[in-house]
C-alpha cells in the first residue's frame, strides 16, 4: 500500500522508471483507484470556496466513517481500539477545520462516499470484507490515504482558481503532513510493542 | 536493456525477479527505495536500499535520481 502511494508520488515528480516490488507489503489490488493527474479532483469541480471547503471536510468525514465501519467488522480488540483512536483523530481534524473556518458549513450536514485522496470507500471495505484486519494494515491504509490526500491537495493548490482556494489547499497539505506524522508515530508504537 | 520500452511509467515486479535484476546489473544502474518505517528497515531490507519513510518522501525527492529506475517497496 505504501509503496503504491510512493510510486504515485514518484510518477508525479517525473521519475522515468518506477517498479513496485510486489508482495511483502499487503497485496492491495485496488490498482485502478490510483489514477492520473486529475485523480480525485473531480470532487472539487466547483471553484467556489464553500464547496471546496465542504468537500475537504467531507473527505475527513469519509475517512472517519471508514475507520468506524472497519471497527464494526473487526473482532480483534487491539485493532478495534486502534480504529476507534484513528476515528477519534479524524473527529479532531473536522473540529479543527470548523474552528479555522467558522460558519462555512453553515449547519448543513456533509455526507459523501469520498475519502481523503479521492478513494472510494466501498472499494476499500470490499477489500477488507471477510478478512482479518491487522493493526499494521489499518495504519498502512491510513498512511496510503493521507499520502494520497497530501498529493491531491498539492495538485489542487497548483491549479487553484483563486488565492483563497490556493491558500486553503496549501493549508490542507500541511494538515495532511501532520496526519501522516501522527500515523508514523502510531506505526512506531506498534513496532515497539 | 531498453528501460524506456519496458517501463513507460510504473510496473510491478516480484521479489524474485528483482533479485535477478540486482544480480545482473551494477548498483549505479538502479535505485532501491524503502518507504517503510525505520524500525521495519532495521529488521531487514534489500541490501543497498535507501530508506525514506513515506511521510518524508515528498520533501526528499531530490535525494533520488529521476532518470534511473527506482524499485520501491
Amino acid at each position: 500500500m505504501r509503496s503504491k502511494a510512493a510510486a504515485l508520488l514518484l510518477l508525479k515528480a517525473d521519475f522515468q522508471h518506477i517498479i513496485n516490488v510486489s508482495g511483502g507489503i499487503i497485496a492491495y489490488e485496488g490498482g485502478k483507484a490510483f489514477g492520473d493527474e486529475a485523480f480525485g479532483m473531480e470532487y472539487f469541480v466547483s471553484g467556489n470556496f464553500t464547496d471546496v471547503f465542504r468537500m475537504a471536510y467531507a473527505m475527513e468525514e469519509g475517512l472517519q466513517q471508514l475507520y468506524l465501519l472497519l471497527e464494526e467488522m473487526c473482532d480483534d480488540e487491539v485493532v478495534k481500539h486502534l480504529l476507534a483512536r484513528l476515528a477519534q483523530f479524524e473527529e479532531g481534524h473536522k473540529a479543527k477545520l470548523e474552528t479555522m473556518f467558522p460558519g462555512v458549513l453553515d449547519g448543513e450536514s456533509v455526507r459523501s462516499d469520498a475519502l481523503e485522496g479521492g478513494f472510494d470507500r466501498q472499494q476499500i471495505l470490499d477489500h477488507f470484507q471477510a478478512r482479518k484486519v491487522s493493526s499494521t494494515e489499518v495504519i498502512e491504509l491510513g498512511m496510503m490515504l493521507e499520502t494520497q490526500a497530501c498529493d491531491l491537495y498539492s495538485r489542487l493548490a497548483e491549479k487553484a482558481e483563486n488565492d483563497e482556494n490556493k491558500e486553503f489547499f496549501l493549508f490542507m497539505v500541511g494538515e495532511e503532513k501532520q496526519h501522516l506524522n501522527f500515523l508514523s508515530r502510531e506505526f512506531d508504537r506498534l513496532l515497539s510493542s | 536493456m531498453n528501460w524506456r520500452s519496458l517501463f513507460s511509467s510504473e510496473s510491478n515486479m516480484k521479489p524474485v525477479e528483482v533479485k535477478r535484476f540486482i544480480a545482473e546489473h551494477k548498483p549505479e544502474e538502479y535505485q532501491l527505495l524503502d518507504v517503510r518505517q525505520p524500525k521495519e528497515y532495521e529488521k531487514g531490507h534489500i541490501p543497498g536500499a535507501k530508506l525514506i519513510p513515506i511521510k518524508d518522501l515528498q520533501d526528499r525527492l531530490t535525494e533520488l535520481d529521476p532518470t534511473k529506475p527506482v524499485f520501491v517497496y
